[in-house]
């Protein structure tokens, strides 16, 4: 899944580390969120967009789900 | 903050557990000592539970020193709260099998053990068969770390 998280992050001058100690959860999960390479659930997806203060349509790209 | 207080209780309580893991391997570890050994083979199955029985004392011991550190500093709690809530590494657990496997071969280590007088087949069986179940889960996790 794409997501816009590595340029959100880039934009608030955040690492991965910081993001993750930020929304609960290791700087593995946000590199492997960030890659595609695994899924976020529905309430760790809520709180990075939250901690962006954006939707969460608006950080992950959620067109492949869309029939 | 409420939360991390209770994760310090839970910490506390997982020492608690350990240190009683710690003072019934040491008795079981003395006791095979005190016990007269007549046969060798009954030497030999005393001598696994009692090498087995300080694996798991000494694995204890390590997890108290670790776990004392981290509730010493709010920070690391934190982080290894973080680390022992992360969904990416519960579901990577979940594909390989944990905790069940953890459990069916713990139980086989310690039900082979015991059968070891009665038939050193079975003994033999369940202890391979206990190891190998672990290790086939651990390059499961290992596969499934890379994957995700």
């Amino acid at each position: 899944m794409e997501t816009k998280i590595k340029e959100l992050r880039k934009e608030h001058e955040l690492s991965q580390e910081e993001l993750a100690f930020a929304v609960g959860t290791t700087r593995q999960t946000i590199s492997s969120i960030e890659t595609g390479k695994y899924i976020a659930s529905l309430p760790l997806a809520y709180k990075i967009a939250k901690h962006f203060g954006m939707a969460i349509e608006e950080v992950f790209n959620l067109e492949d789900f869309e029939e | 903050m409420k939360m991390m207080e209770e994760y310090k209780k839970t910490l506390e309580k997982r020492v608690s557990l350990l240190i009683i893991v710690v003072v019934v391997a040491a008795l079981i570890v003395t006791t095979t000592r005190l016990v007269d050994l007549k046969t060798q083979e009954l030497e030999a199955m005393l001598g696994y539970h009692s090498g087995f029985m300080t694996g798991v004392a000494l694995v204890a011991l390590i997890q108290i020193g670790r776990l004392s550190k981290i509730m010493k500093d709010k920070d690391m709690m934190k982080q290894h709260y973080i680390e022992e809530h992360d969904e990416r590494a519960a579901y990577i657990k979940q594909k390989a099998g944990f905790p069940m496997i953890w459990i069916t071969s713990t139980a086989m280590l310690l039900i082979g053990g015991a059968t070891w007088l009665i038939s050193i087949q079975v003994f033999l069986a369940l202890t391979i068969a206990g190891a190998a179940q672990l290790l086939f889960a651990l390059l499961m996790y290992l596969y499934y770390d890379k994957k995700y």
